[in-house]
């Protein structure tokens, strides 16, 4: 599909959008103004578990502390060989660097595919040492710190995930809100109107035969004004929805598994049907050994690397370089700053996430950033500078127009944006 | 955890927890609610229509009901003027006035005592929640050691300050109050209008130890509709279960459940291919650390143990009732301390023996259950350190295990208390040498317990005379007997049985039928399930996935494999998974909701339709179904799914849906049952199983 259909403008005038669901559904789902069309931004989720090297995302190249602690897997100045990539004004004339790190860090070489596109177009936002606060939490666990990333909050008391929570309080109109394209994903926990599509083509009345009179013989039995009933109907109506989609890989994307999971997210956003945030993840970050020495294209943390950007630069190149849509780039935590006895990293604390949308201004951002790469003995390796919040509260505030911080992020005090929405 | 990160765990999770329930509230509003007349977010009754829309509904033909719940200021009323509070208030009358006060603040000023406060009367005692000396400073501000009229805690040593030269002042506590109790009052105050707001509560409700307040006069049994009964005692009706209802009677049928209060013998015998039910800590401790086991070893036993019962038990009360304790006492496989090795003892020989005898029985044994104090980290405990002691315990022993915060948000204990609590329960540990035969094995510590003076709810409870375990003891049987508790037991049994927010003159009668009769879990449940609220409330609960799954096998005469390592049960637990309801994987310690808002929920229904519609056809591995014993007598293809949606418990399907099945299945009207292929029957059945009351209980 070449262009974009304004989603905006096709959500207002359409039946599939608020007052399609309203009618469809009878009493009782409520919906707090029918009819009043989302204007925000799609937000994409990329999860990179496992624990993604911040300092090989975006190595600090300017400081020999850096190359000192990192003999064999350091990665060297832009304009050496298989140096980083700078992310400088020369590079994107509109980025900003609030923390004056222009010239200082840079971005991994796999990575060209967005810098020579979403970098030099100013979309794209580079975000060194963020995670969550370490007074919230400073677990090392794999699967705490996922749970607390995803929920939010390390508090178990806060219920779903934060983007479930956002669609909530958006209370969004649409037949379709939330799409989770991996099974393991829970920001959308919690969210109405989500689903888990996994598979696009399998979305269906899978279990039985016959199914177009399976699905008639279902909407009599789900015909009532219980509520159990309305969702059943619900269930047809995104059924109908998501079978009438082409589940193959689009035109452009790769043969990997986050190239095919950016596709059907692209497929879901096309159809028009109310989605407002998606879950995508890319696993296999956990580098302990042989993260891959610089111009090492087999190396584990650069092949993982090219996946992302290229299925990053598939989604912008399908979807008009990212119109209405911000992508968030997260993982649980960042890694030591020193590399073992294996060529590899264990888990540290201070990570690099990543925003790139058409509503986002480029640049590298963040609260602070150290003057040398040191332990920290207090916060640990690599100190977390910027709460991953503080950006996402920015995002999920200015571009996906969801004004209820308190509700997407209860345990986090806001202290203010970065700045990176346009 | 280390004692920073408890911390802030207390802090943020303090004014999440609401938040929480409020969430929920909201989303079961967007997608399932259906307004009620009490003005409550989380006022949700979950409707489902009769089948064929005849308002004379019969005993197999569910009809539409509305519960107009009672308002709240009704509820409160009932509560305000329950029986307990004039018994409570006539020892608070003795107790409760000798209003408590301590130093304040842990600033660690030697011996300056709190001058205790001498309140006129019990009324005036109440203005002020109680005020308490941080108890991870070890600074030694005391009150009197020798009278029972200290506030919740207080360090160990007896010290200069005689409290007799203290002179009575009202002034230091409310000085030293606020900042105490804000943390948690701060919360529930949207409960302010009520007379159960903590501040005004504590003393009021505060219940001695010992004997229940009043005699109850239970009410005569109401029976309910016997097809409402069997779906919710039971794991899904079936013939045998309609037969036994037709043979004893709806009350009978309940007294012939409410009797059966162990497992049952048939269906344990049929485990034989587990590993795991059988052993102790060390045992499990040892097949775990064996190279051919681990965590999916332990999954898979938990689950199909849980599938095996619910599907085949007689005692089907009985296992609702594990269940239920199951969640009322989480613990999360992969929380922080928890020990994965002792579900399986937590499990069998903690709240199965306990299941169905008393409340009081049931949370001694959890509190001295190794993995419930290792996953609430009592076991490392200890007031000697130099941070003091952990509160995760005492703090859920209130909130979740007994006082509880009650539906409209109020509770009778503030954050002293929870301090309190943990103080009392310190030195309640375990063997912690992984090489020893008695590894995690419960170990008294007395080198960990907290010294000092404790009392809990403006003294209603104190530490007294009590030394070593006899402490905790004694904190355990006093909240077992409270009247907060019997109140929340009340509510967490009345919302698994009746409804999502059940009524409250059902849950102050309920409280009172507790009570009366020593926290007998028996006799709570035949108060409640014999109760006019009770036989009004069909349709209103969602199935939550395991109660779906079993009924569906159930309805179904499957014949599932006992083995844990089958095609079947891989199957069945992978369901459950997708669900999100696999045995002890919930994350809080709150257990699994009970609110058809969690979920009711578009992926989680097509997932059901399409599992049982798998089911019923046949089509997973290693499940058998048994057309033959399913088949109802009928004289013709329309009569057979007419009587199926009955046997099934979906009452009289209306014609429209009757077509439709039939033309789904390929069955013609005028066909003959004996006509009738398996490969129908399988596609009629799993379409009635996708009907919307084979959703609900």
């Amino acid at each position: 599909m070449p262009t974009n259909i304004n989603r905006r403008k096709f959500l207002a005038v359409s039946g599939i959008g608020a007052a399609g669901v309203v009618t469809g559904l009878g009493t009782t789902l409520a919906l707090a103004a029918p009819g009043t069309p989302n204007t925000g931004d799609v937000i994409v989720a990329v999860l990179l578990r496992g624990g993604c090297d911040g300092l090989s995302m975006a190595p600090p190249y300017g400081y020999q502390s850096y190359r000192n602690l990192r003999p064999t897997i350091a990665i060297p100045p832009p304009g050496q060989n298989n140096g980083a990539l700078a992310l400088n004004s020369a590079t994107s004339p509109t980025a900003a660097f609030p923390t004056g790190i222009e010239n200082v860090v840079g971005l991994h070489p796999a990575m060209q595919p967005i810098h020579e596109t979403l970098w030099a177009q100013g979309r794209l936002a580079v975000l060194p040492a963020t995670g969550m606060d370490p007074n919230e939490s400073r677990t090392r666990s794999h699967f705490r710190a996922e749970e607390y990333l995803e929920r939010g909050a390390r508090s178990d008391g806060v219920g779903g995930g934060f983007l479930g929570r956002m669609i909530n309080a958006g209370n969004f109109p649409g037949l379709l809100n939330g799409v989770n394209t991996s099974g393991r994903c829970n920001m959308l926990d919690g969210g109405s109107k989500s689903v888990l599509a996994n598979d696009l083509d399998n979305f269906g009345l899978t279990g039985f035969r016959n199914r177009d009179q399976a699905r008639t013989a279902l909407a009599s039995l789900n015909s009532g004004p219980d509520s159990v009933s309305a969702e059943g109907r619900l269930v047809l109506d995104v059924v109908d929805q998501l079978q009438s989609l082409d589940g193959n890989r689009r035109p452009g994307y790769p043969n990997t598994g986050l190239s095919r999971q950016m596709s059907e997210v692209a497929t879901v956003i096309k159809a028009n049907i109310g989605v407002q945030a998606a879950t995508v993840e890319l696993g296999g970050w956990d580098h302990h050994r042989d993260l891959g020495a610089p111009g090492d294209t087999n190396g584990r943390f650069h092949r993982r690397a090219a996946e992302l950007a290229d299925a990053l630069r598939a989604f912008a190149d399908d979807t008009n370089q990212l119109e209405e849509i911000t992508v968030v780039v997260l993982t649980e935590f960042g890694r030591t700053i020193n590399e073992n006895g294996n060529r590899g990293t264990d888990h540290g604390a201070g990570a690099t996430h990543m925003v790139m949308g058409g509503g986002i201004r480029g640049g590298v951002y963040g609260d602070d950033y150290p003057d040398v790469i040191q332990d920290n003995p207090q916060y640990g390796d690599l100190t977390i500078h910027t709460d991953y919040r503080k950006y996402l509260s920015e995002v999920v505030l200015n571009r996906g127009e969801v004004n209820a911080l308190d509700t997407v992020f209860p345990t986090y005090t806001q202290n203010g944006f970065l700045g990176l929405t346009a | 955890m280390s004692h920073i990160e408890a911390d802030v765990l207390e802090t943020s999770a303090r004014p999440a927890m609401p938040g929480r329930r409020r969430v929920l509230g909201a989303l079961a509003l967007g997608v399932v609610a259906t307004a009620c007349n009490t003005g409550d977010n989380e006022s949700l009754s979950l409707q489902v229509p009769g089948s064929d829309g005849d308002t004379s509904s019969t005993a197999t033909g569910p009809e539409l009901v509305k519960v107009e719940f009672p308002s709240k200021k009704d509820g409160d009323a009932v509560d305000a003027g329950g029986t307990s509070t004039s018994s409570s208030s006539t020892t608070s009358s003795t107790a409760a006035p000798q209003q408590p006060a301590t130093g304040g603040g842990g600033g660690g000023a030697t011996g300056t005592p709190g001058p205790p406060t001498t309140a006129g009367s019990a009324a005036t005692t109440a203005s002020t929640a109680t005020t308490v000396a941080p108890p991870t400073t070890a600074a030694p501000p005391t009150t009197a050691p020798t009278t029972p009229t200290t506030a919740a805690v207080t360090t160990a040593a007896p010290t200069t300050a005689a409290p007799t030269t203290a002179p009575p002042t009202t002034a230091a506590p409310t000085t030293a109050a606020p900042t105490t109790a804000a943390p948690t009052t701060a919360a529930p105050t949207t409960a302010a209008p009520t007379t159960a707001a903590p501040t005004t509560a504590a003393p009021t409700t505060a219940a001695p130890t010992t004997a229940p307040p009043t005699t109850f006069t239970p009410p005569p049994p109401v029976a309910a509709d016997a097809v409402h009964v069997a779906n919710r005692i039971t794991f899904g009706i079936t013939p045998a279960v309609q037969s036994q209802l037709a043979a004893l009677g709806v009350v009978g049928y309940i007294e012939d459940q409410l009797a059966k209060t162990a497992p049952d013998p048939a269906v344990e015998a049929r485990l034989g291919g587990f590993d795991l039910p059988g052993l102790n800590r060390r045992q499990v401790y040892d097949y775990l650390r064996n190279d051919n086991n681990d965590r999916d070893d332990l999954m898979k036993e938990l689950t199909h143990l849980a599938v095996m019962r619910a599907v085949y038990s007689e005692h089907q009360l009985f296992e609702m009732m594990c269940q239920l304790w199951m969640d009322h006492f989480n613990i999360n496989m992969h929380g922080d301390g928890a020990l994965e090795h002792l579900h399986i003892d937590f499990q069998e020989n903690v709240i199965r023996p306990n299941a169905m005898g008393t409340f009081r029985d049931l949370l001694v044994a959890t509190a001295n259950s190794t993995a419930m104090l290792a996953y609430l980290d009592n076991t490392s405990s200890n007031a000697g350190a130099p941070q003091g002691f952990n509160e995760n315990y005492g703090r859920e022993l209130l909130e979740l295990h007994t006082l509880g915060i009650h539906a409209d948000d109020s509770q009778v204990y503030n954050e002293a208390d929870v301090r309190a609590a943990s103080a009392a329960m310190t030195g309640w540990s375990m063997v912690t040498d992984r090489n020893a035969n008695n590894y995690s094995d419960f170990l008294f510590r007395a080198d960990y317990q907290f010294t000092g003076e404790i009392s809990l709810l403006n003294g209603a409870w104190t530490k007294g005379a009590t030394t070593g375990k006899a402490t905790g003891d004694s904190l355990l049987q006093f909240l077992a007997t409270h009247e907060s508790t019997a109140r929340y037991i009340a509510l967490k049994i009345c919302r698994r049985f009746v409804s999502d927010n059940p009524p409250a003159s059902l849950i102050a009668s309920t409280a009172q039928a507790y009570l009366a009769n020593d926290t007998s879990i028996t006799a709570t449940l035949r108060h409640v399930l014999t109760s006019a609220e009770f036989a009004a409330s069909t349709n209103q609960k969602m199935r939550r996935p395991i109660e779906g799954l079993a009924a569906a096998l159930r309805a179904l005469h499957a014949d599932v494999p006992a083995n844990p390592d089958s095609d079947a049960a891989t199957s069945l637990r992978n369901q459950l998974a997708a669900l999100d309801q696999l045995p002890w994987n919930w994350e809080q310690p709150d257990g699994y909701p009970d609110f058809a808002g969690h979920w009711l929920s578009t992926a989680g229904l097509l997932t059901r339709w399409n599992y049982g519609a798998r089911l019923a056809r046949g089509q997973v591995n290693g499940i058998g179904v048994n057309y033959g014993a399913l088949k109802p007598p009928s004289d013709s293809g329309d009569a057979l799914i007419l009587a199926l949606g009955v046997q099934f418990g979906v009452g009289n399907l209306p014609e429209a849906a009757r077509s439709a099945i039939a033309a789904a299945a390929g069955t013609g009207a005028n066909d003959g049952a004996a006509n009738v292929s398996d490969r129908e029957l399988g596609d009629i059945t799993a379409l009635i199983l996708a009907h919307p009351l084979s959703q609900t209980r």
